[in-house]
């Protein structure tokens, strides 16, 4: 089956470099991806806040996917968790009915069954793959964000150990770059608190990245957008909060990339500006 | 709070691993008496470690819906109700030919409306 990548806004406004190395990455790994950027706002973590209609935009998405006869791959926690949540909520008949009639009003409809996983659920089903096209194992010293929302709560994810996931781990490993345990690893990254209070935000990356920077970390793997849209577009907020707190961000598909030997271009290293070591 | 405060046993399991909490934001025994529910990094910690088996989430989210947005989320939502998406996308056609990626079509703003009639931030 096709796959759709569903971006969200994080990627579009932020982090193209995530959607492009995205895309080289999986093409590698035989994931047949096709192009399609007609999706909306997966909803989160806005209209859930303000209004139980958040189900409607969720569901807009995933009908979307199901007119192109496609499963959906995520690449932010947030998105992942909210198409999850609709999917299992719709499984109510009723609730799944009342879906279909404001749907229909724009020309869709949904049957509840579209696919939805996040690029590490994908990236583990490949791992044997993975091993085969890793050509120049990495000397590099990682520390690992791993994306809260794809694993928890775990009764929408229904993937790895909530308290402490092993899947951003088990697949990095494979590049060859040494992952450093440092004390904050299974902590949320703290970047959704800049909405309500940019210090307690600042103050949470600058605590995160200085962690992993004591233990020896060069480079900050991450898994989502909301993560990166932090330690990246924040960092020199954090350097000031704590000198000590200074890492390059690297999204886990720029790492495979990396170790498969494709180039800074082609990952989109060159124009982010991320230098390594 | 009601039928949840009957279940809650203000066992703090919740706030011993909260980040909000760790930060200093002013938090009771639960997450769900924190007076402020917006300041919330969303990582969910709470409902997963909950010994009563709380749904942390759906209340919070329900106890946001009673009070008033902040102005983050007001902007959010009339981004998403204008444009599609809770980021600003303007120019954002113009950075994806940077990278080499193909130009993207906006969703129109007519069908987020039509989907979202009761969401208002007048
Ligand atoms: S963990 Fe559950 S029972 Fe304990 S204080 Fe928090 S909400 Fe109440
Ligand atoms: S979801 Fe919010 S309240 Fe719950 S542990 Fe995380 S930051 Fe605290």
């Amino acid at each position: 089956m096709e796959r759709l990548l569903y971006l969200g806004c994080m990627i579009y406004n932020r982090f193209p470099d995530y959607e492009l190395s995205a895309k080289a990455v999986l093409s590698k790994l035989g994931v047949k991806l096709r192009d399609f950027h007609e999706f909306s706002c997966c909803s989160s973590t806005f209209i859930p806040s303000a209004s139980d209609e958040w189900i409607y935009l969720a569901a807009y998405n995933l009908a979307l996917a199901e007119r192109q006869n496609a499963a959906i791959i995520t690449l932010c926690g947030t998105c992942t968790s909210t198409f999850k949540r609709a999917n299992l909520m719709l499984q109510d008949e009723k609730l799944l009915e009342k879906v279909n009639s404001r749907l229909g009003e724009v020309g869709l409809s949904y049957s509840g069954k579209v696919s939805v996983n996040h690029l590490l659920e994908v990236l583990k089903e490949k791992e044997n793959k993975i091993k085969v096209l890793v050509r120049q194992p990495l000397k590099l010293r990682v520390a690992l964000q791993h994306p809260c929302n794809v694993f928890r709560p775990s009764y929408v994810a229904r993937f790895d150990d909530p308290a402490k996931p092993r899947a951003m781990r088990e697949i990095v490993t494979l590049t060859g770059a040494e992952i450093v345990d440092y004390a904050e690893e299974y902590e949320c990254c703290g970047s959704t608190l800049l909405l309500t209070s940019q210090a307690l935000g600042i103050g949470a990356g600058a605590s995160k990245l200085a962690s992993a920077q004591r233990a020896g970390a060069e480079a900050m793997v991450v898994a989502c957008g909301n993560c990166a849209y932090l330690f990246d577009r924040h960092k020199e907020e954090i350097k000031k909060r704590n000198p000590s707190a200074e890492l390059p961000t690297l999204f886990i598909t720029q790492l495979l990339g990396l170790a498969f030997g494709l180039s800074r271009e082609e990952l989109g290293l060159d124009i982010r500006g991320v230098e390594l070591g | 709070m009601g039928e949840q405060s009957k279940v809650c046993t203000r066992c703090s399991a919740c706030t011993r691993v909260c980040i909000a909490t760790r930060l200093g934001v002013p938090t009771g025994a639960s997450v769900l008496e924190r007076e402020d529910k917006f300041t919330c990094a969303g990582c969910w910690k709470c409902a997963e470690i909950c010994p009563q088996g709380i749904d942390i989430y759906k209340l919070m989210m329900e106890a946001r819906r009673k009070g008033e947005l902040p102005e983050s989320f007001r902007m959010g939502i009339r981004n998403i109700l204008e444009t599609g998406y809770a980021m600003p996308m303007r120019g954002v056609n113009a950075i994806r030919e940077m990278y080499r990626l193909p130009p993207i079509e906006r969703v129109k703003p007519e069908v987020v409306k039509k989907l979202l009639r009761g969401v208002s931030v007048a």
